[in-house]
């Protein structure tokens, strides 16, 4: 049996795997209401909370598009391990204010949150709605980059046995069953399957890859020897860059909405902080390895430098492969490992899309089943509106992670300022966050990304930070004047 | 659901273990300021450190002292998913809950 087919087998074996799990989770539920359906009950404990987290952290844009930017940008990329690190520092801002009042309270969406926090009048119900949309517009981004990906993977290692159109399709409809029938039980047990498929894999490579060159030594002599330019210090604008991306993902990540709903759903507050105990060392053996493993693709791969480079990864499989049964067969490991990464990531956004829509956007509240319904069928039909999207192939992945970061950061000051500042106004936050945005989605528009090696969002971020603040104590000085 | 008579111990504010969660978070800080190169001459020549180029080696040790403070930091910080909403959620719930009353009086 050759690498295509027995990667075809793994595939078929996985996938009958999901729709189990799908079932077993569809048989445990205790009501259909939107928090049993979105939230998993609020019973998930530490170790499965924090392997979905894990994996719903650690993406197609992980797996595939962070090697290719390594493979692209060298050393410099190391920066990754900084980022996605700083996402579970950010979140010290926010779960210890956020977590009592999501129990207390009953969120099940970010919206939640703002409802309470800004209140219902019309400047706070303007704020829900920009926030919701432009939560919706990352997520649904976000879900477009992880089917490309699972395209990508499935055609790539089985030789196109299953087409990248196939792999999109199929694995899209895959996720929606198992997502419909088990809600947040099924995307967080296989999440769970799913996190550590990716880690074996991951680190297997990496070994695998090491060890056919003689060592990290070697192999940076040998990407000098090639590409000077991939072991040089940043300049200037390089280590600005470094630090724009550490402050665009680390913050931005934070109110990813799935990330937001898994602080709601764990069982405990005591199991939410020792999973982000563990989390603190997954960007080592997750980005850090997939950072070495771009690097170490320099010497042995010619690949384009666009699109085609989000490639390094399944193109070091195949050869893998080649070496003889037992590399095939860990090839194919970590292929489904690689896979799982993706799916674990897309079942995650769905769920999120649905409760986000039918809650935040349409306005609905309470804990009917209805609602939990019309949530599923809303994330099918984005889903199925999304992925004649994927079948476009040009854009790279990393772009797509840069667009979606920029959006949901705007929305950082009513999650993180406004937890910690009495203040803060809801019509200042809609202005900022208005305002934030049309700077950042302008520029990018306009072909400007990044200004000296900063992110066009984070400046967007500073002139929104600026107008939330001004605004806040304007208002509060009108009050006063009127109340006097 | 949570008892409102339970007698819940004081929150830990003052103590040493709630005190060195600030002092980790500097340190974290101060070494996401050390991982970016910006302190090196962009010119200077390859010098290997655990096989990797010197600077990176830097960022890779900082990084590793980030995921140990950090995770040091998320074992000192206590989510009490019973006790009271800080900041302005808590606010907002207390006036709201005022109005509620206040609606209530006067069915």
């Amino acid at each position: 049996m050759n690498f295509s087919e027995l990667g075809l087998l793994a595939l078929g074996v996985y996938v009958a795997i999901l729709i189990a799990v799908g079932e077993i989770a569809n048989r445990s539920r205790r009501g259909q209401s939107p928090s049993d359906h979105f939230l998993g009950g609020r019973e998930l404990g530490g170790f499965v909370l924090f392997l979905t987290l894990y994996a719903t952290a650690y993406s197609g844009n992980s797996l595939l598009g962070y090697p290719g930017k390594a493979y692209r940008a060298g050393f410099s990329f190391v920066m990754a391990t900084g980022f996605m690190m700083a996402i579970i520092v950010v979140f010290h801002a926010l779960v210890p204010r956020l977590r009592p009042a999501a129990v207390q309270r009953g969120y099940v969406t970010p919206g939640d949150y703002i409802r309470d926090r800004f209140g219902q009048d019309r400047a706070g119900q303007l704020l829900r709605l920009a926030v919701g949309v432009l939560m919706a517009l990352a997520l649904a981004n976000f879900l477009l980059a992880q089917l490309k990906a699972m395209g990508e993977v499935a055609s790539l290692v089985t030789g196109d046995l299953i087409p990248y159109t196939v792999g999109v399709v199929g694995l899209a409809a895959m996720i929606l069953f198992y997502e419909t029938r088990g809600g947040m039980r099924a995307v967080a047990w296989t999440d769970a399957a799913q996190g550590i498929l990716m880690a074996v894999g991951l680190v297997t490579l990496l070994a695998w890859l090491l060890s056919g060159s003689g060592g990290m030594g070697n192999v940076t002599l040998e990407v000098a020897r090639v590409r000077p330019d991939a072991v040089a210090v940043p300049d200037a604008a390089g280590c600005a860059n470094w630090f724009s991306t550490i402050v665009l993902l680390g913050l931005a990540s934070v109110i990813y909405p799935q990330a937001i709903q898994r602080i709601y759903a764990a069982r405990t507050g005591r199991a939410l902080s020792q999973s982000f105990a563990w989390m603190a060392f997954m960007p080592l053996i997750t980005t850090l390895v997939v950072t070495l493993i771009g690097i170490a693709a320099i010497p042995r791969l010619d690949l384009a430098s666009g699109a085609a480079a989000d490639g390094v990864m399944p193109v070091l499989l195949r050869e893998w492969a080649e070496q003889g049964t037992l590399g095939t067969i860990a090839a194919v490991v970590v292929f489904i490992g690689a896979l799982s990464a993706i799916m674990s990531t897309a079942d995650s956004c769905l769920l999120s899309l649905g409760s986000l829509l039918a809650r935040d956007l349409l306005g609905q509240t309470g804990e009917s089943a209805q609602q939990a319904r019309l949530g599923k069928i809303l994330a099918a039909v984005i889903l199925v509106a999304i992925i004649p999207l994927a079948l476009e192939r040009d854009l790279t992945l990393w772009r797509l992670i840069e667009l979606k970061m920029e959006l949901l950061i705007q929305c950082v000051p009513a999650f993180l300022l406004g937890i910690h500042w009495g203040r803060q106004s809801a019509a200042a936050t809609l202005a900022g966050l208005v305002a934030g945005t049309a700077f950042a989605v302008g520029l990018t528009l306009s072909g400007v990304a990044q200004w000296g090696g900063v992110h066009v969002g984070v400046i967007g971020l500073g002139l929104n930070g600026a107008i939330v603040w001004l605004g806040s104590l304007l208002r509060g000085r009108v009050s006063t004047v009127a109340t006097a | 659901m949570p008892n409102p008579n339970e007698i819940r111990p004081p929150l830990d504010r003052g103590t040493p273990r709630r005190r060195l969660r600030p002092l980790l978070l500097a340190a974290i800080a101060a070494l996401y300021l050390f991982a970016v190169p910006w302190y090196r001459a962009d010119d200077q020549p390859l010098r290997l450190f655990l096989g990797l180029p010197d600077w990176v080696a830097v960022a890779v040790l900082c990084y590793v002292g980030v995921a140990i403070l950090n995770s040091a930091a998320w074992l000192q910080t206590r989510v009490d998913d019973h006790g009271p909403i800080q900041g302005p959620v808590g606010a907002s719930g207390r006036h709201r809950s005022a109005d509620a009353e206040g609606e209530r009086g006067a069915s």
